[in-house]
């Protein structure tokens, strides 16, 4: 339940430190935060198990598991700005709260995992400013659509943007492997080497691994950079250096299958891949963040 | 925070956990006859299964899938010669979030090109409606003719969106999410007009659907 405990923390953390309060009413001072807690746990139970597993299973989502991870940690970091804001208990919530609800209760009879989901994210935004006001929404806004990265996105929609990248990216690559000596025929998806086809069960697929670059990009972009605009260019880079990734590794497995043996280096190349992917698209990031820095240097300036 | 906001929120989480308790995380699956017992011969074609390996198996996911080509008899002049291809894949529960593949992205994906879409409505052989969608698709100089849609509860469905909405629908009316895709193709021959590749499926897919809900419940 790793959501329980990220609510529970973020519920928990933005309470200033009791001033003057005896001893019995601090020990009580917990409990309504822990009895929402608990419902938030008997409704979300389900939702968040099989939100794990499809982090486990889908290789586009095992960043999920990163995702809460982060959020603490933009919490943590923001502990000083939180306590600073002024706390407004504000009936403008209660609206919010019953929409997510009736959105998680839809996601559930419609059996629609991202309605219901999604509405675990409104929901905190709705007790958050029912309990502490707008102005701490505000300044949740950021771990709050941090959280959404965690959520898989339905295939249906999905694929409308992944699956002409995928197409860009077998054409791209079956027109660079000739130039390298290996002879293709491509069609679509399915790239005929000489001596077998590649890419074969892929071919309905979208480009792989565009939810996690877009992921690291963002985590990257917070770290390593300190203007909105710029950490947006930043995640936006992270579709084409997708792209790039996913020619290198299906030009990757061409060569390997050209000049070396071609049942080792199926197995090689889909061990591997997630980190050769990994470790390329890290470098195209950090390559895209020096062009950055060299077509505008940063200014002094204070976040 | 012992404030009425307070006890109403948890008055308002207390009543969904309630309303999401009394509904069970199982879907109501209808009996259904396996699809490798659909006819061998329909409309004077002879079935020859071809079977999907393991790869394309574990990419389709959890379901009942036929994969078959109808040849007419070998010597003979009249259209039957050329073959017809089905395709159905029928998945019992949608629950996991696995969902049907569409035609839009494999056939593109397997070096296919859309060259004309319509959604077109015709009568089966005992007079029920189905709407479906006509596809021609192109790949270099070979021209194939294709009729699909989703099937789901006695309904038809060609689009896509339109077929998932009413996956929702019904799964909140009937606690059911079991569906299908029904694809038909045959080649356009280079002799031949659209219109007569047109007639060929169309009559095929006639001759074949009123044995679809005994695989596919209504």
């Amino acid at each position: 339940m790793p959501y329980a405990v990220d609510s529970a923390a973020k519920v928990a953390n933005p309470e200033p430190p009791p001033t003057s309060l005896s001893g019995a009413k601090a020990r009580l001072e917990w409990l309504p935060y822990a009895s929402i807690a608990l419902l938030l746990a008997v409704l979300y139970y389900r939702v968040a198990i099989k939100l794990v597993y499809d982090w486990s299973t889908l290789p586009d989502y095992s960043h999920g598991f990163l995702v809460p991870f982060f959020v603490a940690f933009l919490i943590w970091d923001k502990r000083k700005v939180l306590q600073s804001t002024p706390i407004r208990q504000s009936w403008l919530g209660v609206p919010l709260v019953v929409f997510s609800l009736a959105v998680l209760i839809l996601g559930i009879y419609g059996v629609e995992l991202f309605t219901s989901r999604m509405s675990f994210i409104f929901l905190m935004a709705g007790l958050i400013w029912t309990f502490f006001g707008w102005a701490m929404v505000r300044a949740l806004r950021f771990p709050l659509l941090v959280l959404v990265l965690a959520i898989p996105f339905p295939a249906i929609v999905f694929n409308q943007i992944t699956f002409p990248l995928q197409l860009l990216a077998s054409r791209i690559a079956s027109d660079i492997l000739p130039l390298l000596g290996v002879p293709t025929l491509h069609e679509g998806n399915v790239i005929e080497l000489p001596v077998m086809k590649l890419e074969v069960a892929e071919a309905c697929s979208g480009i792989r691994s565009l939810m996690s670059l877009f992921t690291l990009s963002v985590f990257y972009g917070y770290f390593l950079e300190h203007t909105t605009r710029r950490r947006v260019i930043l995640a936006l880079a992270s579709i084409p250096i997708a792209v790039t990734a996913n020619v290198a590794r299906i030009v990757g497995t061409g060569l390997c299958v050209q000049y070396w043996d071609p049942e080792k280096a199926l197995g090689f190349f889909h061990e591997f891949s997630g980190w050769v992917m990994f470790v390329i698209s890290l470098a195209c990031l950090y390559l895209v963040h020096r062009a950055m820095r060299l077509i505008s240097p940063e200014k002094a300036q204070t976040t | 925070m012992k404030s009425p906001r307070f006890w109403l929120v948890i008055l308002l989480l207390a009543a969904t956990a309630f309303v999401l308790q009394t509904r069970g995380d199982a879907d109501y699956v209808p009996a259904s006859q396996p699809l490798n017992q659909m006819p061998e011969q329909l409309d004077g074609l002879t079935a020859q299964d071809i079977p999907l390996t393991d790869d394309t198996l574990a990419v389709l996911g959890k379901g009942d899938f036929l994969n078959r080509i109808y040849v007419g008899p070998l010597t003979s002049t009249n259209s039957h010669a050329i073959p017809i291809s089905l395709f159905i894949g029928y998945f019992p529960s949608q629950r996991t979030g696995q969902t049907m593949h569409s035609p839009q992205n494999c056939l593109p994906g397997a070096g296919w090109t859309f060259d004309s879409q319509r959604y077109v409505s015709f009568q089966d052989i005992n007079g029920k409606n189905y709407r479906v969608g006509e596809y021609v698709i192109s790949n270099g100089e070979i021209k194939q003719f294709v009729i699909y849609w989703y099937q789901a509860h006695g309904r038809s469905i060609p689009n896509e969106y339109k077929a998932k909405l009413y996956m929702i629908a019904d799964a909140i009316r009937m606690n059911r999410t079991d569906g299908a895709l029904v694809r038909v193709i045959t080649q356009v021959l280079p002799s031949e007009s659209l219109e007569s590749a047109r007639e060929r499926a169309t009559q095929f897919t006639q001759q074949m659907a009123p044995n679809l809900p005994r695989f596919i419940p209504d």
